[in-house]
């Protein structure tokens, strides 16, 4: 990743211009060509730099439900339990963390019903007892953002 | 809330594949779901205008990038001091994330914060520098140890 590929990330993270032609517009502020713009995307989604370009929507406009859930796991069942949990397409995260409360994941789904629902199934399947339900009571900031 | 037809369930499907890496990728998008591209794009600014859209742009894989270490720090916020604290971490641009959730038992921290840098000390630095304004001492780092899973949410995808 050079000095050029960085200025397109920090821009492209920021503002994909929603017109007809959103790259050569990226491309003129960057004072480079469209083609060259396009061929240094290809290569940073390749290298798996860029997950992704596509809007993030704000789940709770579209009716979505979200939480964040912990769990306590015996260290030798941690793999296995997060298996399990990764099966669900309605889990964005899972994350393993140094703490008494070790696992962590987060859920995404059309009631608080379903997300009741998905948590009493992985109690079940895993056998783990201490799970809990986080949903937030107050957000007070979503931005995801790396300043290149 | 914010009525979301038919149509712009369709439109939010294919938007969530991805912009395609051509030179009028509205237009490819605006071709697969036989609507006009200028129809697609007002609609889109729309869902701009009225918050369905968050933010429009690339997404990242930090650990591909500088930004190495994602640490969740979790802090004991006395009731009163809940909104200051919350709109002062959010400041600061490492953080992604803060929000308020419930207590856990023998674990008594009220306010969540997702935490990029690009390495520890970093993020130490930034984590001492909150206690310190804030006078919040009692908060836990919960380190990353391993990633399992991160993808994008699927909306109305059945």
């Amino acid at each position: 990743m050079d000095e050029l590929d960085k200025k397109i990330l920090n821009v492209i993270q920021e503002n994909f211009p929603v017109s007809p032609y959103p790259y050569a517009e990226i491309a003129t502020t960057l004072r480079i060509s469209e083609e060259e713009l396009l061929w240094r995307l290809k290569v940073l989604i390749e290298t798996e730099v860029i997950r992704e370009i596509s809007p993030v929507f704000f789940s709770k406009h579209l009716g979505y439900k979200s939480t964040l859930v912990a769990m306590e796991v015996p260290q030798e069942k941690v793999l296995e339990v997060a298996e399990i949990i990764n099966i669900y397409p309605q889990v964005t995260h899972n994350y393993r963390r140094k703490h008494k409360y070790n696992l962590w994941f987060t859920l995404i789904a059309s009631s608080d019903e379903e997300i009741l629902k998905i948590i009493e199934e992985i109690k079940f399947k895993t056998g783990i007892e201490k799970i809990f339900n986080l949903p937030y009571k107050k957000l007070f900031k979503i931005n995801v953002n790396f300043s290149l | 809330m914010i009525e979301v037809t038919d149509l712009d369930k369709k439109i939010i499907i294919e938007l969530q594949k991805g912009i395609p890496l051509e030179s009028r990728p509205f237009k490819v998008i605006a071709d697969n779901l036989n609507i006009k591209e200028d129809f697609l794009i007002e609609r889109i600014n729309e869902f701009k205008k009225n918050g369905i859209i968050r933010r429009f742009g690339a997404r990242l894989r930090h650990y591909k990038t500088e930004y190495k270490e994602n640490i969740m720090i979790v802090w004991n916020v006395p009731e009163e001091q809940l909104c200051s604290t919350g709109n002062l971490i959010a400041k600061y641009l490492q953080i992604s994330h803060c929000y308020e959730r419930p207590v856990l038992p023998d674990f008594p921290y009220n306010l969540y914060c997702m935490l990029h840098g690009k390495n520890r000390e970093e993020c130490i630095k930034i984590i001492e520098e909150i206690s310190e304004l804030t006078n919040i001492k009692d908060y836990k780092m919960l380190v990353t140890v391993e990633e399992y899973k991160k993808i994008s949410p699927e909306y109305f995808i059945k």
